[in-house]
């Protein structure tokens, strides 16, 4: 009974982080299913849905259709839709049915993309993995297709760098399942260049806040002095970018005070082309000093983000602070402080003793009574349900209340 | 590395003669692979004497992914590398699904690259009766297909289903049609029935193994006519038949 979750809820399947990772690329992405993981995904997981267009579609699959395999529709049916539409790309997402179904979606790409002419991408996911694997093999396709392409083209490669000396950074990682749509990537971006940095290139979010559309932006993106990974998500890509292209990268989103350690950690990684997680230092290390009697704190969220808000606290020696991340798939990125558990039975025996918990408002009935719950809305895990409460991640301090003092400036927002 | 899938109908004999092949090539000096696509699990019974192997279907059901690829594969006669896929109960399930379950299982394991074998046999269970049983033939497995046939008429349906089968998926980028083998039934007519079939599907007859009673008897001390009588005619005709896929397959000039 492990994986049941009887009281919380679930975080948004691979299949929507696909959906989600490709939404503003110009694409046309088709997930074949017969129904309901497209009302899934534009009804719980996409608040871009119905300000911003794009060609996300259902294939309609019957019953019938996966009876005689009758993959032929699909692919008409994309084949007219692509020549009406001319999308950038075509990318097809497995869904449950066809994966029991064990479609050949090999052959089927192979066979669109004869029959269009256009990249034709499949995402072998299964419904049943978290957006957090979606999105990531979303993200790595596109830094493969769309960035390495125009890295070789030694036309495009600029002589030199930017020549007023900033550091270039791709951001990573960026879905509004992490950072939904409430000013997170636009004070990321405002942050970064305050520190005389500018960003080439958010990839798969694009912001009024960057110069030219995501096309222009995935055109010099191969140019980054550094990749900025935001969310898990970006991980693979990331290891992409620096395996072919030797660009680095650099683990963290700046929650508030730990910007600047951030500031520090991309200027490293671009002076040592080295890659730097600076997430996972550990925010309290053993010292002189420390209070008799420590109250737990405890962050449940997405790897990146929880442990970069440990990394907030790193001067609280009075707090014994621990991260619970459900979501991390790569124990590359955790810390010593942070846990990938999974499961409600283990995430409630874990905050049983905690004194203080920050976790998105749907994890409240698991967590102790009598402790200090500070809610965090986070996208992927409650949808829509508290859209309008959520931070702006980066400049709102969320202990700002309960532990004021040393934690804000005055331009940070407090959660009420 | 060299992948054929062997399909046909049926009883027709198709473990019997993939199991003899391997034995054929692997006297040539080949490392060998043969991986069973049926639920029943019989494909590598003559080359492994009854010793038990678990299928990879049902480690994956005991086990998960708690399995090394060393609890799915036994070495069988002369280093030939068994692997059975296996599959639900009679009745039960979709033994299509499960080969493409066990295929990947096999793949994400690291099997080919473990073994490195020269050549992979999939024996594939009667005709092409769902996409599980054509995923050996998908891009990515087999290069070529090889379908074994007598000059029964069922076997002959069978085999001209086979063949649309290939002809169908040729735009997939599936595996080929090598050529068929004729496993004779002493039927009328056999090899001018054969024959025709082979012309219709613009393809070859890569080999003829005669009806020889060697090959029940072997059976009957469960193992290979090639291991049991390797002298005999039969075991030349198997020699002559891994000769001629050698190098249909490319593997010898």
């Amino acid at each position: 009974m492990k994986r049941v979750s009887t009281v919380i809820s679930t975080y948004t399947a691979d299949v929507s982080g696909v959906c989600s990772a490709l939404f503003e690329l110009g694409g046309m992405v088709v997930m074949h299913d017969p129904s309901g993981c497209n009302s899934t995904y534009n009804t719980h997981d996409e608040p871009r849905w119905y300000d911003q267009d794009s060609l996300i579609f259902i294939s309609g699959l019957t019953q019938m259709d996966a009876i005689m395999g009758n993959d032929e529709k699909l692919i008409r049916d994309v084949a007219r839709a692509a020549r009406d539409l001319k999308p950038a790309f075509i990318a097809l997402v497995r869904t449950p049915v066809p994966l029991m179904a064990g479609t050949d979606f090999f052959a089927v790409a192979d066979l669109i993309r004869e029959e269009t002419g256009l990249p034709t991408w499949y995402f072998p996911t299964t419904g049943m993995a978290s957006y957090v694997s979606g999105a990531g093999m979303a993200f790595e396709t596109v830094a493969r297709e769309m960035i390495l392409p125009a890295a070789s083209d030694k036309e495009k490669l600029p002589d030199h760098k930017d020549s007023s000396g900033k550091i270039g950074i791709n951001l990573l990682g960026a879905t509004p399942l992490d950072l939904s749509v409430k000013g997170t990537l636009e004070s990321v971006i405002h942050f970064l260049r305050e520190n005389e940095m500018e960003v080439l290139c958010s990839l798969g979010m694009d912001s009024p806040a960057l110069t030219g559309d995501l096309a222009d932006q995935l055109e010099r993106a191969h140019r980054a002095d550094v990749n900025l990974v935001l969310s898990e998500t970006g991980l693979p890509a990331a290891k992409l970018l620096e395996q072919e292209l030797g660009i680095p990268y650099v683990v963290g989103l700046p929650v508030s005070e730990f910007g600047e350690d951030l500031i520090d950690a991309i200027r490293t990684a671009c002076a040592g082309k080295e890659n730097v997680i600076a997430c996972r230092e550990d925010p309290q290390p053993a010292g002189e000093g420390e209070p008799s009697e420590k109250k737990k704190l405890v962050v449940i969220g997405e790897t990146v983000y929880a442990q970069s808000l440990l990394q907030s606290l790193k001067n609280r020696r009075d707090l014994n602070v621990e991260a619970i991340c459900p979501l991390s798939l790569r124990p590359e990125l955790l810390g010593s402080r942070s846990l990938s558990i999974r499961s409600e039975e283990e995430i409630q025996a874990e905050v049983a003793d905690a004194d203080i918990v920050v976790a998105d408002p749907m994890y409240r009935p698991i967590c102790p009574k009598e402790c200090l719950f500070i809610p965090v809305p986070h996208e992927a895990f409650s949808g829509r349900t508290f859209r309008r409460d959520l931070p702006d991640l980066v400049t709102c301090n969320i202990f700002q209340k309960h532990f004021p003092g040393n934690y804000c400036d005055s331009q940070t927002q407090v959660i009420e | 590395m060299k992948k054929i899938a062997i399909y046909g109908k049926g009883g027709i004999g198709k473990s019997t003669t993939v199991s003899n092949l391997a034995v054929g090539l692997a006297e040539k000096g080949y490392k060998v692979m043969q991986i069973g696509c049926d639920p029943k699990a019989d494909s590598t019974i003559l080359l492994r004497h009854g010793k038990d192997l678990q299928t990879v279907l049902d480690l994956t059901r005991q086990k998960g992914n708690d399995m090394s690829l060393t609890d799915m594969t036994v070495e069988g006669f002369a280093g030939v590398v068994c692997v059975e896929a296996g599959g639900p109960a009679p009745g039960l399930g979709c033994a299509g699904r499960g080969i493409i379950a066990a295929l990947n299982k096999l793949e994400e394991k690291g099997a080919y690259e473990t073994y490195q074998p020269d050549i992979v046999f999939y024996d594939v269970l009667g005709d092409v009766v769902c996409g599980g049983f054509s995923m050996p033939m998908r891009k990515g497995y087999a290069d070529q297909v090889y379908v074994l046939t007598s000059g029964e008429n069922m076997a002959i349906h069978a085999a001209a289903n086979i063949g649309l089968a290939v002809e169908n998926f040729k735009n997939r980028g599936y595996a080929r049609l090598g050529g068929l083998i004729l496993n004779r039934r002493n039927v009328k007519n056999e090899q001018a029935k054969v024959e025709e079939l082979a012309d219709d599907l613009k393809t070859v007859i890569v080999g003829s193994l005669d009806h020889s009673q060697l090959v029940t008897d072997a059976e009957e001390l469960q193992c290979t006519v090639m291991e049991a009588f390797p002298d005999s005619a039969m075991a030349q005709e198997y020699r002559a038949l891994a000769d001629a896929i050698a190098r249909q397959c490319g593997l010898e000039d």
